[in-house]
């Protein structure tokens, strides 16, 4: 031993002239090495063509979102989804490319449709070879990819009838959970949506057409293929798929399926109920799945399961056939609200996704997401009303909320500003560009000190409407109509005696149950009316009674079946359609919000009336808002969110929100639209040439109804026209008011406590001194208590 | 030595439960009182105390409780000690009357509520008996009027209760005092004055604290009839805290809640001052 180390000293003593050499060496070798490493990291970022991106979102040519996205298949990296066309798309390309298009991709397409070429709802693959399948007729066409272009050539017919229903009013057609191909054989998981009868596997021979078997599948969720020929089976649990014990989804499971011998072999269970569209990928051996806006993957080798990538919005289970995975590593989600396409296990998925609640997939979420793919969202479809349940989920250990998105008719917004459960965002320029433009009338309730705390980003009111052609078969103008609340309810009262016997066949109201809306309608615009003059709520004044009073004086009866024959009406379908038949005069709804009342021919006018002759008309507009939790780990990317959000706010909906848009906004869709009017309208005369005298006269309604709209089409060329924004901004702009929460109007146990004592009164248990004694008293004392 | 530190070992999960319910609990509440409520839980001194004591409401509950404590505790008192001195001497059937009296502290309060709506409606017995005095009926149930059931409910509950402790102090006072007063010339008033009173004062002395105390916590019988906002006449401070409570003004709570234990402490250092006193000048 001692001998050795004696050999290495002489041979290290024998060197040593050379060790400042030597050092230079290691050095050289030190940075060559790094710089080896840099180009190798380097050549593998550039080799990544993995991308976060949104398509066929705002369709940039119609502004409209109206690219439906039907399916999705890949054939290894290459990515083809058929929405309005079949496109292709590979890692490396900007955009989708079309390649098929004049397609009936709906799922009506039926053997009745004689004329249309090319009908298929489906893509499916079998290896390298692409398939169109329709569910409506069965017919499966072989798809060519060209490069530039692609071919369809029908090939088989196969039969799916006792999977649809069809009747002489509809057709239902088969609900499918997967469709794919595998060594020449079709398999279709799915059900007939009308028998109920549950899930069914088919296969067919997609050369002969045969259907070679059909296997009862109950409770499975999804199918896919698997390795060794096998099928992997995405079921529900065997015990059931809802524990109500512990009021818990089971955990699903996973089988590996064998489809010549009709057996399964358990894999393993995947911890959500709520699992769906199970994909596996043969190059990792792992099994990728989607729990909302979520996509895991689960290693079958052995390893932790994780979060792969974070989705635009929540995908349901049925979505099956929208969502594959690209051999690159991607994932496709191809679905009503566009193609989402996202890398799997991208760098920095491990530090989660900015957590969003209150947002179900809106335009402007996606939009979000589109122009910032490098912010990771997870939806968080949990609904938050009361203080507790939102604080508790902003302060929760495990995936608190960093952005929320609340009601402020029925949150406690007031609250949690006040107790510091919401950002200030004034302190942030990119949020204010946009909120600065905000009517203030409707940023007011969420500042403090001249502080913002929350950001509108919706709105939404409805008011009483008027049907101005029924208005002048009475015989009536627009200033014999009330002003006042009072004046409505003493025109309602007298209306049979003044017009009603004399047009028997007009409707007082479009809507039934008039009573319940009519109260609580009055109710909501008196609160907004109390909190805008007095800034807090009484209901035993003068005001209120005498409304009551002449509430209570209106003969329900009269006009209204509901009153006459109570929920029996609901199912007497003569009653009903003669109601519905009838021309009205007045709707409990009519759309207060948007200009699009004021559209030239538009029969439906608000009709704003204000609570006393002396005061201006109401309109309670509920506001969508967005607030910050301070408390958020990702505060860079929560403002940014917000801000991107805001600016993605469509004008042209929310214009109550923005006094400063007064230019028309132009309907980029006006010529397609009127394009395709035009050839339905060519199409309708073309069939009354060859249609039957039964059918003839059906046709020729429809003919002049199309012409109608099609020498009046003009109109639409705005989506909000000069006109409409002078009607919106002078008629109905000035009355809106911010609704707030109430103790009235809260989730908790005030909020009960007042519909209570609603329903006594309605029901006639309370009388209306009494009841408007025990609102005040109650309100009074609610109010003193929050002083 | 050792049998020293062996008898803290034994007191050990007493003390430990003592301070992990009690102690700490009560420690931070006191912390609670005397913080803002906001996310960041900012130290306010006593803000929240002169917030809550400016509150119209909570001074409202304050004095209905007060009143209503004033009433229901005597009343339990004197009543409970009046009854208990009647049924000191030993009859048959005795035991019946003490169980009887001790039922309604048994039964439900919710259980109870609907016999007393029925004899307290505006057509039920109470009325009738108004009636047949040639008054006129009233509504018991509503408006300040709904004082007078709930008073009753709460003494014809918590009597019982009472009663058995008197009973059962009464029935220790040796006989032979009594005989010896007799012998002497005592009549019955210096009997009770000079030998029953100074006998039983520990025992009197309890039930008064408790009758206050637990007249301070009226609340069920009103929050059953009159729900969490009832009339003005019966808002007590339970109610205020109840109310607080579900908004989760959790700071508001706890400051009204020690603003009261202060009151309740106050209180029974005055009585319990008052009854040394008393002790030291019969002793």
């Amino acid at each position: 031993m001692q001998q050795s180390r004696n050999m290495i000293r002489s041979v290290f003593e024998g060197i040593s002239p050379f060790r400042e050499e030597l050092n230079d060496m290691k050095k050289l070798i030190s940075a060559a090495l790094c710089v080896a490493l840099l180009l190798c990291s380097l050549t593998a970022a550039m080799a990544d063509d993995r991308i976060n991106a949104s398509f066929f979102g705002k369709n940039p040519e119609t502004d409209r979102y109206d690219v439906n996205c039907q399916s999705a298949v890949s054939i290894g990296d290459t990515l083809y989804v058929l929405a309005d066309g079949v496109y292709r798309w590979s890692p490396g390309d900007a955009q989708p490319v079309k390649l098929l298009g004049d397609i009936m991709t709906e799922l009506y397409a039926n053997e009745t449709e004689a004329d249309i070429q090319v009908a298929f709802s489906r893509l499916f693959t079998d290896e390298s070879a692409l398939y169109g399948l329709s569910i409506g007729t069965g017919d499966i066409y072989a798809l060519n990819d060209k490069g530039d272009a692609m071919e369809a050539e029908k090939l088989i017919k196969i039969d799916i009838s006792d999977m649809n229903t069809k009747t002489d009013s509809y057709m239902s057609f088969m609900n499918t959970a997967a469709t794919f191909a595998r060594e020449g054989l079709l398999y279709i998981l799915g059900e007939n949506q009308e028998k109920g009868d549950g899930m069914k596997l088919l296969r067919f021979d997609i050369k002969t057409g045969e259907r070679m078997a059909d296997v009862d599948m109950q409770g499975a969720i999804g199918l896919c293929p698997y390795k060794d020929g096998k099928l992997l089976l995405h079921t529900n649990n065997e015990k059931g798929e809802y524990d109500e014990v512990n009021d818990v989804m089971r955990p699903s499971q996973l089988f590996a399926y064998d489809p010549q011998t009709d057996t399964r072999e358990h894999i393993c269970d995947l911890k959500d109920g709520n699992a769906c569209c199970v994909q596996y990928a043969p190059e990792s051996d792992t099994v990728v799945y989607i729990r909302g806006s979520v996509v895991s993957s689960l290693p079958l080798s052995g390893g932790e399961e994780r979060v792969s990538a974070y989705l635009a919005g929540n995908v349901w289970r049925g979505s099956d056939g929208g969502v594959c995975l690209l051999s690159c590593g991607m994932i496709a989600v191809a679905d009503y609200e566009g193609l989402t396409l996202r890398g799997l296990d991208m760098p920095g998925v491990e530090n989660g996704a900015l957590v969003v609640s209150g947002e179900y997939g809106s335009e402007e979420h996606r939009a979000v997401l589109a122009a910032r793919p490098d912010i990771s969202v997870a939806i968080n479809d949990s609904w938050y009303n009361d203080l507790e349940a939102i604080t508790t989920a902003m302060l929760s250990s495990d995936a608190a909320v960093d952005v929320m998105k609340l009601d402020s008719s029925y949150s406690p917004l007031d609250k949690l500003i006040d107790k510091g459960y919401a950002l200030c965002l004034s302190d942030y320029p990119e949020i204010m560009e946009t909120a600065g433009r905000i009517d203030p009338r409707f940023l007011e309730p969420y500042m403090r000190d001249g502080k913002l705390y929350a950001v509108p980003c919706g709105i939404y009111a409805n008011s009483l409407g008027y049907n101005a052609e029924t208005l002048a078969e009475l015989g009536l103008t627009e200033d014999d109509l009330p002003k006042t609340y009072p004046e409505f309810f003493d025109f309602v009262a007298n209306y049979m005696y003044d017009y009603g016997e004399d047009n028997p066949d007009i409707s007082l109201f479009q809507d039934m149950s008039v009573k319940q809306s009519l109260g609580q309608r009055y109710q909501t615009d008196y609160i907004s009316w109390q909190l805008h003059k007095d800034g807090k709520i009484a209901f035993d004044t003068e005001v209120y009674r005498d409304a009551l009073k002449a509430m209570a004086d209106i003969d329900y009866k009269e006009f209204d079946p509901y009153e006459l024959m109570g929920d029996d009406v609901w199912s007497d379908e003569e009653t009903m359609n003669d109601y519905w038949s009838r021309p009205y005069l007045f709707t409990m709804y009519a759309d207060a919000s948007s200009p699009y009342q004021y559209r030239e021919g538009n029969e439906m006018q608000p009709l704003l009336l204000s609570i006393t002759a002396e005061d201006e008309p109401i309109v309670t507009a509920m506001l969508d808002v967005l607030i910050i939790n301070p408390r958020t780990s990702r505060m860079e990317q929560a403002v940014t969110y917000l801000a991107e959000y805001v600016k993605h706010i469509d004008p042209a909906r929310a214009i109550a929100l923005f006094p400063d848009v007064n230019e028309p906004i132009v309907n980029k869709s006006y010529e397609k639209d009127k394009a395709e009017l035009q050839k339905y309208y060519d199409g309708l005369l073309k069939s009354l040439e060859s249609a039957d005298a039964e059918n003839k006269a059906s046709l020729q309604e429809s003919i002049d109804y199309a012409k109608k709209e099609l020498d009046g089409y003009e109109k639409y060329k705005y989506n909000v026209s000069a006109d409409m924004l002078e009607g919106f901004r002078t008629k109905l702009a000035p009355y809106m008011l911010a609704a707030r929460q109430t103790p009235v109007t809260d989730y908790g146990d005030d909020g009960n406590m007042f519909y209570n004592l609603s329903q006594q009164y309605n029901s006639g248990a309370i009388d209306l001194d009494k009841y408007v004694r025990e609102m005040d008293n109650r309100i009074r004392m609610i109010q003193l208590e929050n002083e | 030595m050792f049998h020293k530190k062996s008898v803290f070992l034994y007191l050990l999960p007493g003390m430990l439960g003592l301070l992990a319910f009690y102690i700490v609990p009560f420690v931070w509440g006191v912390w609670f009182s005397l913080t803002d409520g906001t996310i960041d839980n900012r130290f306010v001194g006593f803000d929240n105390y002169m917030r809550v004591w400016q509150n119209e409401v909570f001074r409202l509950g304050l004095k209905n409780t007060l009143e209503l404590s004033l009433i229901c505790a005597p009343a339990i008192f004197l009543i409970s000690f009046f009854i208990a001195s009647l049924l000191r001497t030993r009859v048959a059937g005795d035991g019946f009357f003490r169980d009887a009296l001790l039922l309604p502290y048994l039964m439900p309060s919710s259980a109870m509520l609907i016999i007393w709506l029925l004899m307290f409606d505006y057509g039920g017995v109470i009325n009738r008996l108004v009636v047949a005095l040639g008054l006129e009926r009233v509504l018991w149930l509503e408006g300040p009027a709904l004082r007078a059931p709930i008073v009753l409910l709460y003494i014809w509950k918590n009597l019982g209760f009472s009663v058995v402790i008197f009973t059962a102090a009464l029935q220790a006072v040796p006989e032979a005092l009594y005989e010896y007063a007799s012998l002497e010339g005592a009549g019955r008033l210096k009997r009770e004055i000079y030998i029953t009173l100074p006998q039983i004062l520990p025992t009197a002395f309890l039930v008064l604290v408790l009758a206050i105390v637990n007249a301070f916590k009226i609340f069920k019988e009103v929050y059953f009839i009159g729900g969490a906002y009832p009339d003005e006449s019966i808002y007590t401070l339970q109610h205020y805290m109840n109310n607080k409570y579900q908004r989760l003004d959790y700071q508001d709570v706890t400051t009204a809640a020690y603003s009261f234990a202060v009151i309740v402490v106050v209180l029974f250092l005055l009585m319990y001052r008052t009854k040394s006193v008393r002790s030291g000048e019969t002793a």
